[in-house]
């Protein structure tokens, strides 16, 4: 009960906020953060009342039917991942509500409502045990996410808009086809027509299993997104707003992870199987290709996009990796990243709000004038390019390090992507802070505000760099747990 | 010889005819306009409430009431009686909407609930004429607007057009079998193919230009532009839905989802008509011209409920008609209510930032369109969840990806409305500005039916399953 509690609190909260910003914006905004705060709080309670968690079991679990005629319940459960990454979307979303508190100027109302009902699709698709629910919420998410885009977005939003909401509808639609071949075979194996996901585990699709896993994969690697489904990701990422991107590259793409591990594999355990070579090399080209283009961008937002892809691609690496050390590589990866691209992508918006433009060509030695600034994006960039002792390092070394176990020479080719990684970094900071100074009158440092958002996203990397443990606490079990259901068909 | 059975059976059918009566008489008589419009309400209201008192049966060979034609019937006169509330505030205005409309609403009504309980070529005839040739007047109600007579012209050629194709189809297969009535053509099968299969395919031809289903979709467009909006909204719900009920029984009876050649042709025409309908729909300025290429895509997506076949089909295919019929009765709507004494607001940039200058309408608006394109939490997304489900219990892979690739192609026109009502206001529009009743309150139950309908379809869908299996 306490997850749905959850869910109302945020899509209440999205109505009590445009009903409160006729009296007054800054009311809205209060209210929308306390939404968020709310949430946390009841998920976090949620997490330690129920102790460490066990292999396979449920966190919480509540279940009530939903459309009988088809098989179809209101089911919500959480295990260690999905309260990891229910954290997660609620500590990063706040943040960033918190970084474009003073910057969305128009409409709060509306963009508080939008804000809050992509955070309950998001944390819905977390949540969901049912297919046709977690279809559901996997909708539910992106049309407040496609409002956020063009109501608020820089000037290319429209287009922008459009072409993720085209990629992520068409894309979905393939999986809900899957969702149901997969109900077809499992009703025809067994007699019982359902779409709960502890029954369909186990399936035998036969033949269409490799179509199948295909829907699914294809919903998935477009909201990573993956080379060669990234088309939407440069556009929608630079020209959404601050908070909207966060949401979009931090929060949303992970959806698209938790659907793999979740989904996409245990359910499709020997297509899956079949097809790890090519999801390792689809995440190696993802790598490559991402740092390739972050490195030749000359559009601060954009070199991050792309650098962000890059990132995704480890993930990819390590889902199709099947051992143990690459799935917490994985895990962790989702959170620092999560907490990473965050963090740049605020550094940019800052940059935006004091030089009106994203280009490099325009940014130079503010070192001098920012060093508050400065000195928070040295520490995210050293985490982008794999630092020791930030998360990322620990993430992407696990990640590596499982894969070598399996295919030795797509880890060589992925840890090239290490290298590229550091070029561009660098050039972030070197463009940015060094070089010759360009002419920004009265340049300010980051506001206090800004401050404890950068603030707080650092602390969580040096946090998870030094202590990744209590992460893998949480999420092992669970992740286990799929892993042995995955193993547990052939070699 | 007609006994008490009968009447009770046929008695929606004629409390509409009887108030089609009245209401004409009333316009002779004396020009109360109000009057014949609570008739006109009143007689909708009788007809739905006698409709589910009566049992079912077989009236003669001509009709037959069953539990589809009931759900069917049921959703054509609920339609009906939405385009009757919402007529009177939006003729208002004008030199038109008296008596002479209402008994012309009532007729055709009439003529659309007696195709779906027709068992034969004769009743469907009769009941198509009566339909179509009220709808000519319907669509030229507005005697000065230039655009409605040269569609009302239009609609006569073409409705003639196809009527006499039908009556050769039907000439075909009564020299063929010597019957008329459905069950007597199915039970005497094909003998000779070519002179059955021709006389099929002019019924199919007839029926496609009702239904506008491409290849037959040309007179679509013209005339949901040149009509009022009430009369649009009539022509794509009681007209099409009409149409379509009767196909479902005469694809039921022939065992259309057994044999293959015609199966062919209906998964041609349904794919044909998502595809085009959604991609001609793109290139659109006219929210009236837009809103007609969509209904020939979802005319195409209701195909594939038939085509499913079966009990579950049946249900998905009501089901998703009433959803359709939800969003279209709202978009004309919304069309309707903003219209004043300066006409209606046609292009699509007139909708410029709508969502701001009337929150409530934008917001309606734009959930009519999420619903069209089958986003969840709208009703259109359960309605495309049944149609995919009954697609995926008998199989029908290849029309089911036909379904999504085009959805998705008319993702891109619906999300144009939605961002348009959604940006910054242009220049000052020319809306109405006056609320009008009753069609605030019939927009505000329509808007929470979608929701409802949306987030809980359950109890819904079992009406349908009930009333379709028991009548």
């Amino acid at each position: 009960m306490m997850l749905v509690w959850i869910l109302i609190i945020l899509m209440g909260g999205g109505f009590l906020c445009w009903i409160t910003v006729r009296w007054s914006e800054q009311l809205a905004r209060w209210v929308c953060l306390a939404c968020l705060a709310a949430a946390l709080v009841i998920l976090l309670a949620c997490g330690i009342r129920a102790g460490p968690p066990a292999a396979g079991a449920w966190m919480a679990d509540y279940r009530k039917t939903w459309i009988p005629g088809l098989g179809i319940d209101f089911h919500l459960a959480l295990d260690g991942l999905s309260f990891v990454m229910g954290c997660l979307a609620l500590f990063v979303g706040a943040l960033a509500f918190v970084a474009d508190w003073a910057t969305i100027r128009s409409r709060s109302g509306f963009y508080c409502f939008n804000f809050l009902w992509l955070m309950a699709g998001i944390l819905g698709v977390f949540f969901a045990l049912d297919l046709v629910l977690f279809y559901f919420f996997w909708e539910v998410m992106l049309v407040p996410a496609y409002f956020l885009v063009i109501g608020w977005g820089y000037p290319g939003r429209r287009e922008a808009g459009m072409k993720f909401f085209l990629f992520t509808q068409l894309s979905g639609l393939a999986m809900l086809l899957a969702i149901w071949g997969l109900y077809m075979a499992h009703g025809r194996a067994t007699g019982v027509y359902t779409f709960e996901y502890g029954a369909l585990l186990g399936t035998p699709a036969g033949k269409a299993a490799g179509w199948l896993m295909a829907g699914f994969l294809a919903a998935f690697l477009v909201k990573l997104p993956a080379v060669p489904l990234h088309s939407w990701m440069p556009d929608a990422y630079v020209q959404a707003p601050l908070s909207g991107t966060v949401m979009l590259a931090a929060v949303m793409s992970k959806t698209g992870a938790y659907g793999i591990l979740r989904f996409a594999i245990p359910l499709f355990p020997e297509a899956a199987r079949s097809f790890g070579f090519w999801g390792m090399l689809l995440g190696v080209l993802t790598i490559l290709y991402g740092a390739k283009m972050a490195y030749g961008q000359t559009d601060l937002k954009r070199l991050i996009a792309f650098s962000s892809l890059s990132h995704m691609g480890f993930i990819l690496v390590g889902a199709f990796a099947f051992t143990t050390l690459a799935y917490a590589g994985v895990l962790l990866e989702i959170v620092t990243h999560g907490l990473g691209i965050a963090g740049l992508f605020v550094v940019a918006a800052v940059l935006y709000q004091r030089t009106g433009s994203f280009r490099l060509d325009h940014m130079g030695g503010f070192w001098r004038q920012a060093p508050a600034m400065g000195g928070m994006t040295l520490v995210l960039v050293m985490a982008s390019l794999g630092l020791p002792g930030l998360g990322n390092f620990v993430a992407e070394f696990m990640v590596l390090a499982g894969a070598w176990q399996v295919r030795p020479v797509v880890c060589a080719v992925a840890s090239l992507g290490l290298i590229v990684s550091v070029i561009y970094s660098l050039v972030i900071f070197q463009r940015v802070f060094h070089e010759k100074p360009a002419e920004v009158p009265g340049l300010r440092d980051l506001s206090p505000r800004e401050w404890t958002v950068a603030g707080l996203l650092v602390a969580g990397l040096l946090w998870l760099g030094f202590f990744p443990g209590p992460v893998w606490t949480a999420a092992g079990p669970s992740l286990s747990h799929l892993l042995t259901l995955i193993n547990s068909f052939g070699p | 010889m007609i006994t008490d059975s009968d009447i009770r059976l046929l008695a929606p059918e004629g409390v509409l005819a009887a108030g089609a009566l009245i209401a004409m008489l009333s316009a002779v008589l004396k020009r109360t306009a109000l009057f014949s419009w609570l008739v006109t309400l009143a007689a909708l209201a009788v007809s739905l409430g006698l409709l589910f008192g009566a049992g079912s049966g077989a009236v003669g060979q001509m009709c037959r009431v069953d539990g589809p034609a009931k759900c069917f019937s049921g959703l054509l006169i609920a339609a009906a009686l939405v385009v009757a509330l919402v007529s009177r505030p939006y003729f208002r205005h004008r030199e038109a909407g008296g008596g002479e409309y209402d008994a012309l609403l009532l007729l055709a009504t009439l003529g659309a609930v007696v195709m779906t309980v027709s068992a034969s070529f004769v009743a469907f005839f009769l009941s198509l004429e009566l339909l179509t040739v009220a709808l000519y007047g319907l669509v030229a109600t507005l005697k000065e607007d230039g655009l409605a007579i040269e569609a009302g012209v239009k609609y006569l050629v073409l409705a003639s057009v196809s009527s006499a194709f039908l009556l050769f189809g039907v000439a075909l297969l009564y020299f063929q079998t010597g019957r008329l009535d459905l069950g007597g053509i199915g039970a005497a099968g094909p003998g000779n193919r070519l002179v059955f299969d021709g006389g099929l395919a002019l019924v199919f031809v007839g029926i496609g230009f009702k239904m506008a289903l491409v290849p037959f979709h040309m007179w679509t467009p013209d005339i949901y532009s040149g009509a009022p909006a009430p009369v649009s909204a009539f022509v794509a719900t009681v007209s099409k839905g009409a149409v379509f009920a009767f196909l479902t029984r005469l694809f039921t009876v022939l065992g259309g989802a057994h044999d293959p050649r015609i199966f062919l042709i209906f998964a041609l025409l349904a794919g044909a008509s998502m595809l085009i309908g959604n991609w001609l729909a793109l290139r659109q300025h006219l929210l009236k011209r837009m809103l007609a290429y969509s209904s020939i895509a979802h005319l195409g997506y209701l195909l594939v409920a038939v085509l499913a076949g079966g009990a579950a089909g049946l249900a998905a295919g009501v089901f998703y008609l009433g959803v359709y019929f939800l969003s279209m009765l709202g978009a004309f709507g919304t069309v309707g209510y903003l219209s004043g004494p300066a006409g209606e607001p046609g292009s699509l940039e007139e909708y410029r930032g709508l969502f701001f200058s009337r929150p409530w309408l934008g917001a309606f608006l734009a959930v009519v369109m999420l619903s069209l394109a089958g986003i969840p939490l709208t009703a259109g997304f359960m309605g495309k969840l049944y149609i995919v489900s009954s697609g995926a219990a008998t199989g029908r892979w290849a029309l089911l990806a036909i379904l999504i690739v085009s959805s998705t192609i008319g993702l891109f026109y619906y999300l144009r409305v939605v961002s348009l009502l959604f940006s910054a206001p242009g220049q000052e529009p020319r809306w109405e500005r006056r609320a009008a009743f009753p069609t605030g309150i019939v927009l505000a139950v329509l808007f929470l039916l979608l929701i409802a309908v949306g987030v809980y379809p359950g109890p819904v869908m079992e009406i349908i399953r009930h009333l379709a299996a028991h009548g």
